[in-house]
């Protein structure tokens, strides 16, 4: 059968889009939960796909992500309680206009938003993502080479505050990648004559660990320490008078901010490092920008709340458009997307449109089901979601720390994998506290062994530098390209620090 | 965070340095047959990496100005609850690996509800209530066998 076929009926199977349906109001649920985020949500769920078809598995976690972006929106409409940066700024206009006693108009234009730019950038990576797989398999080593030197620049500079944290984090994980048998000569490297680390460190237990353990030590240590008292969350009801219902002329007048939002969403999504905050902030600012009446925004904007919500989610397919194509994932969610890949034994990047291309149709049909689900889901069960806000914040903590535990066990099979994510999540605590980047410190754990065997592979074809710039002048391009970004946004960062306000400091 | 980054940073250095020295050359193994870089090429070139740009972090804080320092990121109260916690785990890793999961489970739950000074019943509850759902979701249920 055609492999399109094939993976467009794998993907309308009924028990694909019955774990569709599951890790969509799974995100949701824990979206809706204050304090919890999507990538904590994947991070949980990735053990559980351990029971899924490949297609099935990843199909559900894009959908706990597509449904965590819309959970996240709930929580910061009604108790103006984010728990992400890119869900604080749905809080700006989504808030104020829950506070006017329009609660359900405020999550009815966040779902409808989120749903059209989870359409458009998944339109946009079905279109696109063959033909770049096209063009990516024409690229040697040197320019994968190149490639992933300015994937890495380009991440180091834009996530984190500071570029030197940036580089430790990446080289870090870049490190620790390397532990285990080298696939090449077969030597043991920095295995400490443990047999259990030979087949190196298990991703998933380190992305439990770094990515939602180490957020729980940090949230705990807020009760610890009296800082963090439970939220009153301040009851807002989902009322059904007729000014509290979205009506089509309001949905039609917000249709250029969903536009807008969408491209935004996308381009920026399509760039690994930059992330849904980033595509937020730019729709919002676009959108007020274009409008008549900017005054109003952060008052309870319809068109902000629109454009936020649509740029939010249309990061989500664009950034699989890096990581299908060339392996990179360019987020926490991208990263763990590519641990649940390998858990399947599927490895992103060009080849996967040869060697799975079932599996990716299947996949590109499996993200347009989740996209109705999240609607009708997010529709239907409005009212039982919100019901989750009242839960203790303290059970959800602590039982999200046992989640995490089982999820490593489960994993790997052994008591190896719960030691793995508990090392792991203090060094997550430490990063976020130090404010050292910790998805630099994953990406860098993922595409290390990719880096090496590119740098391999061009170090057998060429032995003379000058040959190979002259041959592949892409490779210096991007490396230089790369550098010179590390280096303007450092500079950057550096003044927004206010380093280089210092008036003995100006002449740098 | 001028402190934390400085002390931070001397500590990657230190940690570089002492990969670079010892811990790659004595712990690398395997000669380079037939390849053309040996195997500890990337581990050195990842701690280089680490080294230089902590040793950056350094300079960076050194040169920042003192005065515009933020608070210390982590206080005093910090360490007793990274002792309390390093405890509740310890514990937790003993209890499943000797134990069993429901153990376990609900060793983290209580210390974890009590870190959060929740209230006795609550801690008692939930630290009885949440392992069982959970083993019977992943081991009864899902078929994923748990110590």
């Amino acid at each position: 059968m055609d492999p399109i076929l094939a993976g467009i009926a794998a993907a309308f199977a009924p028990v694909n889009i019955a774990f569709i349906a599951l890790g969509v109001s799974l995100g949701i649920v824990v979206g809706a939960i204050p304090g919890m985020s999507a990538p904590m949500a994947i991070a949980i769920g990735v053990p559980l796909t351990y029971a899924m078809n490949p297609v099935s598995a990843i199909a559900f976690l894009l959908g706990v992500h597509k449904g965590g972006e819309y959970g996240g929106a709930i929580t910061s409409i009604l108790i103006n309680t984010p728990g992400e940066v890119s869900t604080a700024l749905t809080a700006l206009d989504g808030h104020p206009i829950a506070q006017q006693g329009k609660p359900r108009k405020a999550l009815m234009l966040s779902l409808y938003s989120s749903v059209a730019g989870d359409v458009f950038a998944d339109i946009v990576l079905i279109v696109s993502a063959a033909p770049l797989a096209v063009l990516a398999l024409r690229m040697g080593p040197a320019e994968l080479l190149g490639v992933l030197v300015f994937a890495f620049a380009f991440i180091t500079t834009l996530l984190g505050r500071s570029v030197p944290k940036g580089a430790i984090a990446l080289a870090l994980g870049m490190l620790l990648a390397t532990v285990g048998l080298d696939l090449e000569t077969g030597g043991e490297r920095l295995t400490f004559g443990l047999l259990e680390l030979q087949d190196g460190i298990p991703l998933v237990a380190i992305a439990i660990g770094v990515l939602a353990f180490g957020e729980v030590l940090v949230q705990i240590e807020g009760y610890f320490r009296g800082g963090a008292a439970e939220p009153e969350a301040p009851r807002i009801a989902l009322g059904s008078s007729r000014d509290d219902r979205l009506s089509w002329a309001e949905l039609r007048g917000c249709a250029r901010a969903i536009l807008r939002g969408s491209v935004i969403g996308t381009g920026v999504g399509a760039l690994p490092g930059l992330g849904a905050s980033v595509a937020a902030f730019l729709a919002y600012g676009a959108e007020r920008r274009a409008s008549k009446t900017p005054e109003q925004f952060g008052k309870g904007k319809l068109e902000g709340l629109a454009a936020i919500e649509s740029a939010n989610n249309a990061v989500i397919g664009a950034s699989m458009i890096p990581l299908l194509t060339l392996g990179i994932p360019g987020s926490a969610t991208g990263a763990l997307i590519v641990g649940a890949f390998l858990i399947h034994g599927i490895t992103p990047g060009p080849f996967v449109f040869e060697e799975s291309a079932e599996i990716v149709y299947g996949l590109f049909a499996s993200l347009m089901i989740a996209n109705l689900l999240n609607l009708v889901i997010g529709n239907v069960g409005l009212r039982v979601f919100t019901m989750f806000l009242a839960i203790p914040r303290r059970l959800i903590v602590a039982s999200t720390a046992v989640l995490c535990l089982t999820g490593a066990y489960v994993t790997t099979g052994s008591m190896f994998g719960v030691g793995v994510t508990l090392v792991f999540a203090w060094l997550g605590y430490f990063m976020r506290k130090l404010q050292f980047p910790f998805i630099v410190f994953l990406i860098g754990f993922i595409l290390g062994p990719m880096f090496e065997r590119s740098l391999r592979n061009t170090a057998v074809l060429f032995d003379d530098p000058v040959t190979l710039a002259v041959e592949h002048p892409l490779l210096p391009a991007l490396a230089a390209l790369g550098i010179y970004l590390a280096w303007r946004g450092n500079r950057a960062k550096r003044v927004s620090d206010g380093v280089l306000a210092r008036p003995d400091s100006e002449s740098e | 965070m001028r402190r934390a980054d400085l002390i931070s940073g001397a500590l990657f250095v230190a940690l570089g340095l002492v990969t670079i020295l010892v811990i790659i050359p004595r712990y690398v193994t395997g000669g380079a047959l037939g390849a053309n870089l040996s195997p500890a090429f990337m581990p050195y070139v990842a701690a280089a990496l680490a080294t230089g740009a902590a040793a950056l972090l350094c300079a960076g804080a050194i040169k920042r100005r003192a005065g515009a320092d933020e608070p210390a990121p982590l206080p005093k109260g910090s360490w007793i609850f990274v002792a309390t916690t390093a405890g509740v785990l310890a514990a937790t890793f003993a209890l499943m690996s000797y134990l069993g999961y429901l153990a376990g489970a609900a060793a983290i739950v209580a210390g974890f509800m009590g870190i959060a000074r929740a209230s006795v019943r609550v801690v008692v509850g939930a630290a009885a209530a949440f392992p069982v759902v959970l083993w019977l979701l992943f081991d009864r249920l899902l078929g994923f066998p748990l110590p």
